[in-house]
């Protein structure tokens, strides 16, 4: 063995010599010996910036991934995150694992013709999500996208106007879409996010390393990351909660749009669509032929984002039809009956002559009205 | 020693002097003084958020209908339809000169008459184009008889909002009635007025002028925002790109 030298020369002679122990091989070894120490300390000097609750303790240390807990451990976690809660927002949470319902697949359709940009869903989603409110996580992004086009690089989130919607616009609200075949899932080299039965893409926030790939892989930018230590309220901390969805999370861990799990697996909705003030959003269970998603699958023009990247969204895009189907034989048929039946008067209520004959004039040219007096 | 041939340098290497050995822990010991004095946590330049009234996150129907039977409020007291509408007879059925109700704002299209939707003879009743009567709780049944398509849509639970649960059938799923998001009388949705967009940690505020350093780049961002709309809007290509 031979002892830590820094350079003592080329070594002379193939057999092995103990080397002499010179005051100056001592000094010079002790004084690397105390710079490398003291490199470490200045390495590690960040953890003294961490405050004592954020400090992990050997539990949290030692716990394992979500799927290999058993329920036991599970309850001991959750006692854990419930005490730490307790600790820093003053409130005894509601924590549990909801587990995912049997039979149900989620799926969330958006009407597009509906949807008038007012942001509701935006904030209720951070309001009852636990999100941080400064630096600001929101799980919803609301696109203002001129009409014409479904590119999402021409959109803007960030408009601002005195009131919507802005009749050259429409708005795209884009989250995440839960995919059927999620890249970020593929990406995650810990395997801290993974696909549920019920189609709900879930994040495991203390496995997660922190180290957004799947950010990067996400095609609809539905990813958050929480580059600084989330910050919320107090009063704002929404005491209802899941492990899995939205208990507050640390700094350095990524977080998305859940579908509202600790709401929707108990039968709820999701806060987006109960505040959206249009009915726009609908949310269901796509196995159900009766639900609201697969009547709208079935009869409505359905899109989804980005199709061409294969990633098969649980998300989807509708539109109505504005005006009735003229190519419908029945509705032709009944229509031609009514004006045959009511001639001028058709159209018009009972109980009214007609159409309010001076309301029609006001809108036409006077010399249109002469010719036909 | 049969040892395949390696690379032999061609010079012997020279004694590195002396002085050099000592320079490396003297600087590792300066850098880690340096490194622990200075590693004070980066503050984060985060703009402020905007604030806005939380009373407008409220769950529920956009307006609240009139009940049924329905009523109105005289003085301070409830009054039914017929209390009055049985004493005074409407000398303008067709609404042009309207003494009561002058509240009422209507913007229905051509469907601008009272009687074409409340009846003549019961005023807590509304009438249907076959002239049998409804409640007013049976609103949507009226409405059908103009907007089929939109009524077919909400029977089935693509237009319009559903509240309560997702679950089918569940008792707490409640489906709006068309009265309680658009006022009958006008019944065009109206405007809103957006809550505060994103405030994101890298871009912070968006409104801010350009930083000087990108003098003459206009702020991707704001793509297009200073330009009118119908500049922006109206020049579609023929490829469909906007420019």
């Amino acid at each position: 063995m031979k002892d830590l030298q820094i350079w003592n020369g080329p070594s002379t002679s193939a057999s092995h010599v103990e080397p002499e122990l010179t005051r100056r091989s001592f000094l010079r070894t002790g004084a690397a010996a105390i710079g490398g120490m003291a490199a470490l300390a200045a390495a590690l000097a960040p953890l003294r910036e961490l405050a004592s609750d954020e400090m992990p303790n050997l539990d949290q240390f030692l716990q394992k991934h979500y799927k290999e807990m058993s329920p036991a451990e599970m309850e001991q976690a959750l006692e854990r995150i419930r005490n730490k809660v307790e600790e820093r927002y003053a409130v005894r949470p509601h924590l549990r694992d909801v587990k995912p319902m049997e039979g149900v697949e989620f799926a969330y359709a958006l009407n597009l013709s509906r949807c008038i940009g007012c942001r509701k869903c935006v904030h209720a989603c951070v309001a009852e999500n636990n999100q941080s409110r400064s630096p600001e996580i929101q799980y919803i992004r609301v696109l203002e996208m001129p009409r014409g086009t479904l590119d999402v690089e021409k959109g803007n989130h960030h408009y601002d106007r005195p009131t919507v919607p802005n009749a050259d616009h429409f708005y795209l609200p884009v989250q995440c879409h839960q995919c059927a075949s999620p890249p970020c899932v593929k990406v995650c080299p810990v395997e801290a996010t993974w696909q549920e039965s019920d189609g709900v893409t879930v994040i495991d926030y203390d496995w997660c390393i922190g180290c957004r790939y799947c950010e990067a892989a996400c095609p609809y930018w539905a990813r958050r990351f929480n580059f600084a230590k989330p910050n919320l309220p107090k009063d704002q901390l929404n005491p209802n909660m899941s492990y899995l969805s939205n208990r507050p999370r640390e700094k350095g861990v990524m977080e998305k749009c859940h579908f509202c799990l600790h709401r929707t697996r108990e039968g709820r909705m999701p806060a987006c669509v109960e505040i959206c003030p249009t009915g726009a959003r609908k949310f269901g269970n796509v196995l159900d032929p009766k639900s609201e998603v697969a009547e709208i699958l079935r009869t409505k023009r359905v899109f989804v984002l980005k199709e061409e990247v294969g990633t098969l969204p649980r998300f989807f895009y509708y539109f109505d039809e504005r005006y009735p189907n003229t190519l419908d034989p029945e509705a032709l048929a009944i229509a031609a009956r009514l004006r045959e039946e009511e001639g001028d008067s058709y159209g018009c209520l009972p109980g009214a002559a007609g159409p309010r004959r001076d309301f029609i004039a006001a809108a036409k040219p006077a010399w249109w009205i002469g010719e036909n007096a | 020693m049969n040892q395949p041939t390696t690379f032999q340098p061609a010079t012997t290497p020279t004694r590195a002097p002396g002085w050099l050995g000592w320079l490396l822990p003297i600087g590792f010991v300066c850098l880690a003084a340096v490194l622990f004095n200075s590693s004070t946590a980066s503050d984060i330049p985060l703009a402020p958020s905007r604030t806005f009234d939380k009373s407008t996150l409220i769950v529920g129907p956009r307006r609240v209908a009139m009940q049924d039977p329905p009523t109105v409020q005289i003085e301070g007291r409830p009054q039914s339809c017929n209390g009055c509408h049985q004493i005074f007879t409407s000398s303008h059925p067709g609404g042009a000169a309207l003494n009561f109700h002058q509240d009422l704002v209507l913007h229905h299209g051509l469907n601008n008459r009272c009687v074409n939707c409340h009846d003549t003879a019961d005023r807590q009743k509304l009438t249907l184009r076959d002239g049998a009567t409804v409640t007013f709780a049976e609103t949507p049944q009226l409405c059908a008889q103009c907007h089929g398509t939109v009524y077919r849509d909400w029977q089935r639970g693509t237009h319009g909002k559903t509240l309560g649960s997702w679950v089918t059938e569940s008792q707490a799923q409640r489906r709006l009635s068309c009265n309680e998001c658009h006022d009958p009388h006008s019944p065009k949705y109206p405007s809103y007025v957006p809550l505060p967009g994103p405030n994101t940690l890298r871009m912070g505020d968006q409104s801010a002028p350009v930083h000087p350093e990108h003098s003459g780049k206009q702020n991707p961002l704001q793509r297009g925002f200073n330009k009118p709309a119908s500049d922006r809007n109206n020049k579609v290509t023929p490829d469909g790109v906007h420019p």
